[in-house]
């Protein structure tokens, strides 16, 4: 018996969509803030907020997860568009 | 909820198939309509809850938000599992009572018809509480603060608190709802989706212009240590408990599932997405908020848009924005209530849980109206009697209370619901080992069980203990949620009662349902033509092995 616990995959991408572009600008944008508040935090006299640094984390990781699934869309898209393997 | 809910040849009428005619729910949401189905309506709780949740925690309420929402997640990956796994509209109700039961089943809608009821009074009171954010510089007065008592019309007592005018506009939305559900007129998907996309938008340029221009870590720790020292662990777990309803909404996972395409693949996809970003986003504006002002300047009414206005250089421009779209988007998670109300209520009624007399449909608009009048009248009932929990402030401002009552009882009914739902998806991985499952919860162990190897899900029971201790928590520190949450449900079930004993169906028992069958038809539907073949096998394995000497043991369930 076969099981289905694994993720099952999308198809290839056949076109650059607004999804991906929302995706792309997301993950820059979430590692932006992430960098920010670590900047503030770290420059500014006083003491180093804990849930702070745990939100810029939580951001900076957030962001590179969603534009690692960009590059892996993108990786996709190419190697169907060439009809080489990812 | 969208546009696309629809059927063949009848716009938004679960209830105008020809009789005979079995018709589907169309499935026409995409990978990104899915996400953003559900970020419309998740993502608008957060313009109500952040008032609420930073007034009760005060300088911890991201620690509130934080541990709401990894129960939340955990919630999540659940309804993600679930949702996959049975890709049918109905949602918590009708995992419940896959895994517990036709009782439990009940008692699991009627916790979550609370929600709805309760989401159409909630979101339409903040949505015109957003509203209000204009009148001060229209008419020179915030009309949120327009009472009985200051109009001369009551002198003494609890309605002279009443602040009549925001009351009447929460009213009046709620009444333009009902009537254009009944009209059959619905927000369009592309309207959700755009919405929902300018939301975000909007949301992660307050929080990084927030940020980068305005927030100050020392007022962030400073906050954060002063509640260490001074609130009490009762008003941190009442803030903690409110934090679950900036999260609630997850139902629309599992409504959207019936109407997405390739819906094994697309929702644990969509759905993960959709969680993260929403307990991130949580966790950044009670984060940026508490750097940017006090604790105690945040209104309940419209919080991000006071957050907005005190952006340095946007905030003339943000802040009225961000009225305007905090009250539109909270008005469209309004509509939801009285969409999943009635969604709810026609799932229910075909399991036989409640009178089929709500499934009438009008005869012009073929819209079921009795659904709509009854629990959007519901909701405007709450509505009303939850501005009777104003009150004037030490300050003596008036604090209206109505937002804090519903949030009370919105948390009551949604961790029931969860709870039940948890223990459903526990129970499933027993008794309903063959569904193909294209998403599991994480971290799971293998135990022996029945003669069978199943996963069992740890997340699944910590997911379990963490929404119990929400409920526990609501219970404890809720004044209101406490009576009148459990008096909905025991209402509800005494209704059950004599509904089943009328009809004649057993009462604690289930009534015959062959889910094998739905399961094939369901997955069938859905063109997930590789689970129903791997769901097959699976049935036919299981009967070859009960069965071992009966040749062509598996035929029953359509297998070859």
């Amino acid at each position: 018996m076969r099981t289905a616990t694994t993720r099952r995959s999308l198809p290839p991408p056949v076109k650059f969509t607004f999804a991906d572009r929302y995706r792309i600008v997301l993950g820059v944008l979430a590692i932006g803030i992430g960098i920010v508040m670590l900047y503030r935090m770290f420059t500014m006299p006083g003491p180093t907020s804990l849930p702070a640094l745990f939100v810029a984390l939580a951001f900076i990781g957030f962001g590179a997860h969603r534009s690692w699934m960009a590059r892996t869309r993108y990786r996709e898209y190419r190697a169907h568009m060439t009809g080489e393997r990812p | 909820m969208t546009g696309s809910q629809r059927q063949d040849g009848q716009e938004g009428n679960p209830h105008a198939a020809p009789a005979g005619e079995r018709l589907e729910l169309r499935r026409d949401v995409t990978i990104w309509g899915s996400y953003m189905w559900g970020y419309a309506d998740v993502g608008a709780d957060i313009y109500a809850a952040l008032g609420l949740v930073v007034a009760a925690a005060q300088g911890l309420a991201p620690a509130a938000f934080a541990l709401a929402g990894i129960v939340y997640v955990m919630i999540g990956l659940a309804y993600t599992e679930l949702a996959s796994t049975y890709p049918v509209a109905g949602g918590g109700h009708y995992f419940t009572l896959r895994g517990l039961g036709d009782f439990w089943g009940f008692v699991a809608g009627a916790a979550l018809l609370l929600d709805y009821t309760i989401d159409i009074a909630l979101f339409a009171v903040a949505s015109a509480g957003y509203i209000n954010f204009f009148s001060p510089a229209l008419f020179g007065i915030d009309l949120r603060q327009v009472t009985l008592g200051s109009l001369g019309l009551v002198t003494s007592g609890f309605l002279a608190n009443i602040p009549i005018v925001w009351e009447a506009e929460s009213l009046l939305l709620i009444g333009i709802l009902i009537y254009l559900n009944i009209r059959g007129v619905r927000e369009s998907s592309f309207l959700n989706e755009s919405l929902g996309f300018i939301d975000i938008i909007l949301e992660s340029s307050v929080i990084f212009f927030g940020f980068a221009l305005a927030w100050s870590p020392q007022m962030l720790a400073e906050q954060w240590t002063t509640a260490l020292r001074t609130l009490s662990m009762g008003n941190f777990m009442y803030g903690s408990s409110l934090a679950i309803i900036s999260f609630v909404g997850l139902e629309s996972i599992s409504q959207a599932a019936q109407e997405t395409r390739r819906p094994a693949t697309i929702i644990p996809r969509t759905s993960i997405a959709l969680i993260f970003t929403v307990f991130i986003f949580a966790l950044a504006f009670s984060t940026v908020t508490l750097g940017i002002m006090p604790w105690s300047e945040v209104g309940e009414a419209d919080p991000i848009a006071q957050l907005a206005r005190r952006i340095p250089y946007l905030g003339i421009i943000a802040g009225p924005f961000a009225a305007i779209l905090g009250s539109s988007i909270l008005l469209i998670s309004a509509n939801t209530g009285v969409m999943g109300a009635s969604r709810l209520t026609y799932s229910m009624s075909q399991l036989h849980l409640v009178t089929r007399w709500l499934e009438k449909v009008h005869p012009k608009y073929r819209t079921p109206i009795r659904t709509i009048v009854v629990f959007g009248c519901m909701g405007a009932l709450e509505a009303f009697l939850a501005f009777f929990a104003s009150r004037v402030g030490p300050d003596g401002s008036l604090q209206s209370g109505a937002l804090d009552t519903l949030g009370n009882m919105y948390a009551f009914g949604a961790t029931l619901g969860y709870v039940l739902v948890f223990i459903s998806l526990i129970r499933l991985r027993f008794v309903d080992p063959y569904s193909p499952r294209p998403y599991r919860m994480p971290i799971n162990i293998k135990i022996t069980w029945g003669g069978r190897v199943v996963d069992f899900p740890i997340l699944g029971v910590v997911g379990m203990i963490g929404v119990s201790f929400i409920l526990f928590e609501v219970i404890l520190t809720h004044a209101i949620g406490r009576i009148a949450g459990p008096a909905w449900v025991i209402g509800c079930i005494l209704y059950y009662l004599w509904y089943r004993r009328g009809q004649g169906l057993p009462i604690f028992g289930d009534v015959k349902h062959d889910w094998e069958q739905e399961q094939i038809r369901v997955l069938t539907s859905a063109e997930e033509y590789d689970l129903v073949e791997e769901y097959k096998a699976a049935l036919a394995l299981r009967d070859r092995k009960s069965n071992p000497g009966v040749k062509g043991a598996g035929k029953a369930s359509g297998t070859e």
